[in-house]
């Protein structure tokens, strides 16, 4: 095994844990999620009406309705043609079902190919075809219901691929595109040399890459070859060079020589490649913060708000954008950033959930910074202000104390959690703490704690 | 995440005899045998953005209705485990239309209701739907049926009404894409350290052993390390 197959299968190998520690989380959540909705009266009427309500589907007749029910029956039908039509479209437009693909000649694996004493075929359900000589190496990705993406890792292949409407084809090697819509060329990369040739069969491509970022346009009976040097020569099926592209004027020009009135784009058209790419304004920019966040772009949240000043931001910005603000620098390990931000929601927006929540995350924070008294501390503003997260504050108040005063004094705060928590996520600690304490522990509903002003709290280090 | 049956219903043949003659009792049976796998499989396709007692509800309705053409009494389970992916793959491609039609919000995501979780596990909850919302729909069900429900790869490929080469590649598929993005994620990042220290942690459970491993948020993400990707498989 070569050392780039070792490494692609270790990565493989990798991936497929991570995947299996992410399933194990979702599973785990999953069950902590269901287990929840028995201690919801709500959610337990649902469950009750909906099992009532699938009885009676299943005790009612079958579809043989009346004659009134057939009348609103076709009426329905009609409508609902009516939509489906109208939908047609847009669904077309949306599915994603992609085109299934066998291997012969070849083992597989995740899209990998490598054809070894024999050729290979790629053989797609459009009709398509890949043919990869002895040696050649690559990998199929991106397939869509309209085509996919060949990345030809080394050697040669011939491709015939099926023009139907809208297909979409390419075929990369190194930094080469080769666009295809429908039509039958080969290809030979040599990664060694950084050296490139195709051949046009039928039909036409327009190949993109170092030296011809606007593309240049084949078409059938002339190849293309880049040799060492990133020289682009083009030629003729009769051989006839048809110029060397030199490195300065390769800008949107395309192969010249006679087309055969195919219906390829000729010359003239090749600058439908897009010759630069065209500067989109940041999608994402316009989002709100909280989303932002929640897609994961902290670093554009960060930047963004030094952008328009810390400052300016700490003192202007709204509830919901400091706390995704505070949330994208705790994110990035910028606990400094973080505990202003969370300062900042707790002095300009005093009683409100947003400002209980900080409390909680700057107790987390000092928690994790080893600071157990302050951390203390927070916790207990985030309770005596009714915060959403009592449960988790209650917990981390527990272990807190623990930590820094001992399991006897930490027992009287595990019998306050189990009476208010008896199934949280630290009730199996508060039981082992109260078990341990004895009977002889201090009373539980230890009094509430009092809210502390913000400005008297200590700050995260 | 099936439950036993009751005592009227001895096995599952019975159950479907029962289902064929329209018992309503049968109704209730498959019910509160099943609807904990389908909630969750919904739930875990799809997250929190649809309304999912409404699908399984559908999802009920679909069975009830397909029942007839089971072929093989004893796969119950796996046929309403297909005609749950089916509800969910609808889903997500009405969801694609709202969005393309803008007629969803796209602004900040719902809260996940998780009553009691740990806020970290709340917070990586969430990046890890958004994390799936990148991956393509028949991705996204590949990965849920192999790594949350656990299924056979045999039966990865029947659930999705595939072949198993097909069921494969889209396992596959979906693990370079939740790795790449999963790989870098601050949220997600407690879970895949815990991995490589070879320690399962549920969501909402932390004992005190777990608690000395949570992230300092003085330390950058290790995790960022792990970038590099062989030459000529990028999407």
């Amino acid at each position: 095994m070569s050392n780039d197959d070792r490494t692609g299968r270790d990565l493989e190998a990798r991936d497929e844990e991570i995947a299996h520690a992410l399933g194990s989380f979702l599973r785990a959540a999953t069950g902590d999620r269901e287990e929840a909705r028995r201690d919801v009266p709500e959610l337990r009427r649902r469950d009750a009406a909906t099992r009532q309500r699938l009885v009676e589907a299943l005790g009612a007749p079958p579809a043989g309705r009346g004659a009134f029910g057939r009348a609103w029956a076709a009426r329905g039908f009609a409508l609902a043609a009516a939509v489906a039509l109208t939908a047609f479209a847009a669904f077309w437009f949306l599915r994603s079902p992609e085109l299934d693909y066998a291997v012969s000649g070849a083992t597989e694996v995740a899209g990998y190919i490598r054809a070894e004493s024999g050729k290979a075929t790629v053989t797609f359900e459009d009709g398509t075809t890949i043919d990869l000589a002895p040696g050649a190496s690559g990998r199929v990705s991106d397939v869509r219901s309209n085509g996919a993406r060949f990345v030809l890792e080394d050697g040669a292949v011939d491709g015939r691929f099926e023009k139907l409407p809208g297909a979409a084809w390419s075929v990369h090697a190194g930094p080469w595109e080769i666009r295809v819509t429908g039509t039958e060329f080969g290809v030979t990369w040599d990664p060694r040399r950084t050296a490139l040739r195709v051949v046009m069969r039928e039909g036409s491509v327009v190949v993109q890459g170092p030296g011809a970022e606007a593309g240049i346009g084949l078409r059938a009976g002339q190849s293309l070859e880049v040799g060492e040097g990133g020289a682009i020569r083009v030629a003729a099926a009769s051989g006839v060079d048809e110029g060397e592209r030199a490195a300065a004027d390769r800008g949107g020009s395309s192969a010249s020589g006679g087309g055969s009135g195919d219906d390829a784009p000729g010359p003239a058209t090749a600058p439908s490649v897009a010759a630069a790419p065209i500067a989109t304004p940041d999608p994402s920019a316009a989002r709100p913060w909280p989303a932002r966040v929640a897609a994961g772009d902290y670093d554009g949240v960060l930047a963004e708000a030094e952008a328009r000043g810390i400052d300016g931001v700490l003192g202007g910005a709204s509830a919901s954008d400091l706390s995704a603000f505070a949330d994208a620098a705790r994110y990035r390990g910028r606990s400094g950033l973080a505990t202003r931000a969370l300062q900042a929601l707790r002095d300009r927006f005093r009683g409100t959930p947003a400002s209980a929540n900080a409390a909680f995350l700057l107790g987390r924070m000092a928690d994790d910074a080893g600071s157990a008294a302050a951390a203390i501390r927070w916790y207990d503003a985030h309770l005596a202000e009714g915060g959403a997260f009592a449960a988790e504050a209650m917990g981390r108040k527990m272990l807190a104390v623990r930590r820094s005063s001992g399991e006897a004094a930490a027992a009287s705060v595990a019998r306050a959690y189990l009476e208010r928590f008896p199934h949280g996520a630290h009730a199996s600690i508060a039981r082992s703490l109260t078990e341990l304490a004895g009977p002889g522990a201090a009373p539980s509903g230890a009094p509430a704690p009092t809210a502390p002003h913000p400005g008297a709290m200590p700050t995260a280090p | 995440m099936v439950r036993a049956l009751p005592h009227a219903f001895a096995d599952d043949p019975a159950l479907v005899r029962a289902l064929v003659a329209r018992q309503p009792a049968a109704a209730a049976a498959a019910w509160d045998r099943f609807s904990p796998l389908v909630r969750g499989l919904l739930w875990q396709s799809l997250g929190a953005y649809s309304d999912v007692d409404d699908l399984a509800q559908d999802v009920f309705l679909h069975f009830f209705r397909r029942i007839p053409d089971l072929r093989d009494p004893n796969a119950l389970s796996s046929f309403i485990v297909g005609i749950t992916i089916r509800v969910a793959r609808g889903e997500l491609r009405r969801r694609r239309l709202r969005r393309w039609l803008r007629l969803s919000d796209d602004g900040a995501l719902p809260d996940v209701p998780t009553a009691g979780a740990d806020i970290d596990a709340r917070e990586a909850l969430l990046r890890l739907y958004a994390i799936l919302d990148k991956v393509d729909d028949e991705a996204r069900l590949a990965f849920v049926l192999r790594y949350v429900q656990g299924l056979e790869l045999t039966e990865v490929a029947e659930a999705l009404g595939c072949s198993l080469a097909t069921a494969k590649r889209r396992i596959a598929k979906a693990n370079q894409r939740i790795a790449v993005h999963a790989r870098g994620d601050r949220s997600l990042e407690p879970f895949l350290d815990e991995l490589s220290s070879g320690v399962r942690v549920a969501a909402a459970v932390r004992d005190d052993d777990a608690e000395s491993e949570e992230p300092s948020y003085e330390h950058p993400p290790v995790s960022q390390q792990r970038r590099s990707r062989t030459s000529g498989g990028s999407e």
